[in-house]
């Protein structure tokens, strides 16, 4: 078995982190130089915008693998996102942007406090249907790169056992938003909120919850696993969000 | 617009649908944990989720776990002397409604392949357990445990016949006649016995009242009911306290086998010797025969053993004059030695041979009355064929620190093990007079390795361990950060010997007995046994989360 001591864990995590952050990095560098085709948008700053997202997310992890961190099967993340206007024609237009969801659930497990946490990094593809000025739905295709660490604290354990892994996740979504305000076509602010939901089901790969204590390198204890199986945060989800635009 | 919000709002109720709880069982906490000691494996029954984990050990001190489904309502884990099989007997569903709801069983975990539980389905719950030592038969009968159904038959007796596997013949069911009330309280199996027509074993029922046989290996037969008193002439509330076996000699000239039983408060010792009947199947093909041996108190352990005038019963009489009695049982005749202390128990050195070939045995003698600090020697190899015996030439008397607390054989190195109220303790080897004294600090429990030539001892609930080569009583300490519950020794995959010891959280209780451990979470170091190093041990936590994860 192999030990690894919390430092060399979070540089284990952090490594393939690196990836997603040049990933998006250059995602937003060129959302901010596309050009939207603005001509041919039918309701204008209404339909074509800069547009950043502040929602909770619940996602039903029906995997028994979840069963140990939560008591249920929610798993409730908290997201932010930001996206751009890169085509539009008519009442149709393209939107992709990028979101992150951290959230985390804690339990008992026949008496031992277990925890799990996901960080999940997405790239949105997202088109949209303007029905009118205030309102327009949406579908989104969302691959992602998802991190969950799982913590699990025995008295008897030499540390605390760990596990964390990185997983391929896809969401097919769909929803709607309608505009709070302004409504004036033409306003003293280019601001404007938004309200929106979304359901769809998220895939994700499973990963192992072979958990091993969280000892340094130089801790000449040997200590054995414990293996609680694999875990998929796959499952059906609800978002809601707020928005603003310009 | 409406539109899209009903789409919603059925969306929001099929996703909240999902919204489910978790398997029970993470939310069940372990409350008490019966321990199966197999050769290979050591089985943790986990009462609240009706399961065992099985953990086996390989190299470098690793564990491979693996759970198996036991039955509902587990009341007891026992396992064999030889620990080859670890039986669990279970009392199913409290209710059962439907077809398919569990009904008593004896669950069977064998060394080797302990994942292959055989499960025997039992027609009724009771709750005692009596095992074959030559692993054939397993006996379930009501006894004197608690639990069970509201109301039961106390002489029925399940008669599982592990050689074959479960059916709707196996296990069988028997009851046996109430003697005026009496049920079963012991069952004995008899070694092979040299019977007029054949060599078999027979089921010895000590009840409350009276003492019966069983043929096994014939079910059909009626069983064979001893008495222990004359009802007609005698209306004491006599009890059998203890019986011994004489297997016989075969060959039609023969001794015959017998029986001898001791009561709990009459002065004789009542002898049955098995004859021919000359009745046909399906009666028995032997008849008991009585015979009484006056021995002046009531005897507190008889024994069938070898002099060098022949087989003799052995009787230890510890009242007012501690006396030893060899009465031959062909003719009654009776040789008495006077004791200097009241010893209640004895054991054989070697064990009891049918074909003694005139050499006597060696009789180890003992009390734990919390009165004698001794234990003595018999020889009964010195004994005149008339007139008393001589003490002095025959008994050799080992003074002790302090009063015998427990005496333990371990029949593989014919060694004894005494405990003294005084907490020192005595590795004994009675073949060669040799003894070693050792002395402890703490309440010390031991357990030891099937083969018998180590013991580990450890305080419950403290942080010693120690491993005891008893050949010379050698002590190595063993560093171990962790308060001890209990150790098993079993043998590993690469065929080293692995030891466990197991940690709980929570006050071990003394009352739940060597078989079971409390709390609500469990820790396992792994040793190597052949040789304990804390550094090349491993530690396991967690562990009765282990194979719950689908």
């Amino acid at each position: 078995m192999r030990l690894r001591s919390r430092s060399s864990l979070e540089r284990a995590v952090r490594r393939p982190f690196l990836s997603p952050v040049l990933f998006a990095a250059a995602l937003g560098a060129s959302l901010s130089v596309a050009l939207p085709a603005q001509a041919e948008a039918l309701y204008g700053s209404r339909e074509s915008f800069w547009q950043g997202q502040v929602g909770m997310r619940s996602t039903f992890v029906t995997d028994p693998g979840f069963d140990p961190f939560a008591t249920d099967n929610v798993l409730t993340t908290f997201t932010l996102g930001v996206s751009r206007t890169i085509f539009d024609y008519e009442a149709f237009s393209f939107a992709p942007g990028l979101f992150w969801d951290y959230g985390a659930r804690s339990a008992t497990a026949r008496g031992d406090a277990a925890s799990l946490s996901s960080h999940r990094l997405a790239l949105a593809l997202e088109g949209r249907y303007h029905f009118a000025p205030w309102a327009y739905g949406l579908v989104r295709l969302t691959p992602s790169a998802i991190q969950q660490s799982a913590v699990l604290k025995d008295p008897l354990a030499a540390a605390n056992f760990v596990a964390s892994a990185w997983n391929f996740g896809f969401d097919a979504s769909a929803g709607a938003a309608f505009l709070l305000g302004p409504h004036a076509d033409s306003s003293t602010s280019p601001v404007r909120w938004w309200l929106a939901a979304e359901g769809g089901y998220g895939y994700a790969s499973s990963a192992s919850l072979l958990m091993h204590p969280d000892l340094p390198p130089d801790d000449p204890r040997r200590t054995g696993d414990l293996n609680l199986g694999r875990l998929a945060l796959a499952g059906g989800f609800f978002r809601l969000y707020g928005s603003v635009t310009f | 617009m409406r539109g899209g919000i009903r789409l919603f709002a059925m969306a929001g109720a099929v996703l909240l649908n999902a919204c489910g709880d978790r398997a029970a069982e993470w939310d069940s906490t372990p409350q008490l944990l019966y321990m199966g000691r197999l050769r290979d494996a050591v089985v943790l029954v986990d009462t609240t989720l009706h399961r065992g984990l099985i953990m086996k050990a390989g190299a470098e001190q690793r564990l491979d776990f693996t759970a198996v489904r036991l039955g509902k309502r587990i009341v007891s884990t026992t396992t064999s002397a030889d620990r080859e099989r670890a039986f669990v007997l279970s009392q199913g569903d409290e209710v059962r409604l439907r077809a398919n709801d569990e009904g008593p069983a004896l669950s069977v975990l064998e060394a080797g392949h302990a994942e292959q539980v055989k499960r025997y389905e039992l027609p009724d719950a009771l709750t005692s357990l009596a095992l074959d030592p030559a692993g054939r038969y397993a006996i379930v009968y009501a006894g004197d445990a608690t639990g069970g159904r509201f109301i039961k038959n106390p002489n029925e007796l399940i008669i599982v016949d592990l050689a074959a596997a479960p059916s709707d013949v196996n296990p069988t069911r028997r009851n046996l006649p109430s003697n005026i009330g009496g049920s079963p309280k012991r069952l004995t199996f008899t070694p092979p016995l040299h019977l007029p027509a054949g060599d078999r074993r027979l089921l010895v029922v000590e009840t409350d009242r009276d003492v019966m046989l069983l043929d096994l290996e014939h079910p059909d037969r009626p069983e064979v009911s001893l008495p222990v008193k004359d009802p007609r002439t005698d209306s004491r509330a006599l009890s059998p306290a203890g019986i011994t076996v004489d297997p016989g000699q075969s060959g039609s000239e023969g001794r015959h086998p017998a029986l001898a039983i001791r009561t709990n408060a009459d002065d004789n010792v009542i002898i049955y010797t098995l004859g021919p009947s000359n009745k046909e199947p399906p009666e028995n093909d032997f008849i008991a025969t009585p015979n009484a041996a006056v021995v002046g108190g009531v005897p507190s352990d008889i024994a069938f053993v070898n002099t060098n005038q022949g087989p003799r019963l052995a009787v230890l009489v510890p009242s007012s004059a501690p006396t030893g009695f060899l009465i031959n049982v062909d003719d009654n005749h009776t040789l008495t030695a006077k004791f200097t202390a009241g010893y209640q128990v004895m054991s054989l050195v070697a064990g009891f041979a049918s074909n003694g070939g005139g050499v006597g045995d060696q009789i180890m003698l003992w009390s734990t009355d919390g009165r004698t600090s001794s234990i003595a020697f018999w020889d009964l190899n010195k004994v005149p064929p008339v007139g008393n015996l001589d003490a002095l030439k025959s008994i050799e008397t080992l003074n002790l620190n302090g009063s015998v607390a427990s005496v333990m054989s371990i029949p593989e190195r014919n060694l004894k093990i005494v405990e003294t109220s005084t907490r020192a303790l005595y590795v004994l080897d009675p073949e060669q007079h040799l003894t070693n004294a050792l002395s402890t600090t703490g309440n010390v429990t031991l357990r030891y390795s099937r083969e018998g030539d180590r013991a580990w001892a450890f305080e419950p609930s403290q942080k010693g361990l120690a491993q005891i080569a008893l050949a010379g009583a050698h002590i190595v300490s063993v560093d171990v950060d962790r308060p001890v519950a209990d150790v098993v020794e079993i043998e590993r995959s690469d065929g080293g010997r692995a030891l466990l010891a197991l940690h709980t959280v929570g006050t071990p209780s003394p009352s739940e007995g060597a078989s079971s451990l409390p709390g609500t979470s469990i820790g396992v170091t792994v040793f190597d046994a052949l040789a304990p190093d804390a550094a090349e041990s491993r530690r396991y936590a967690a562990v009765m989360l282990e194979r719950l994860a689908p």
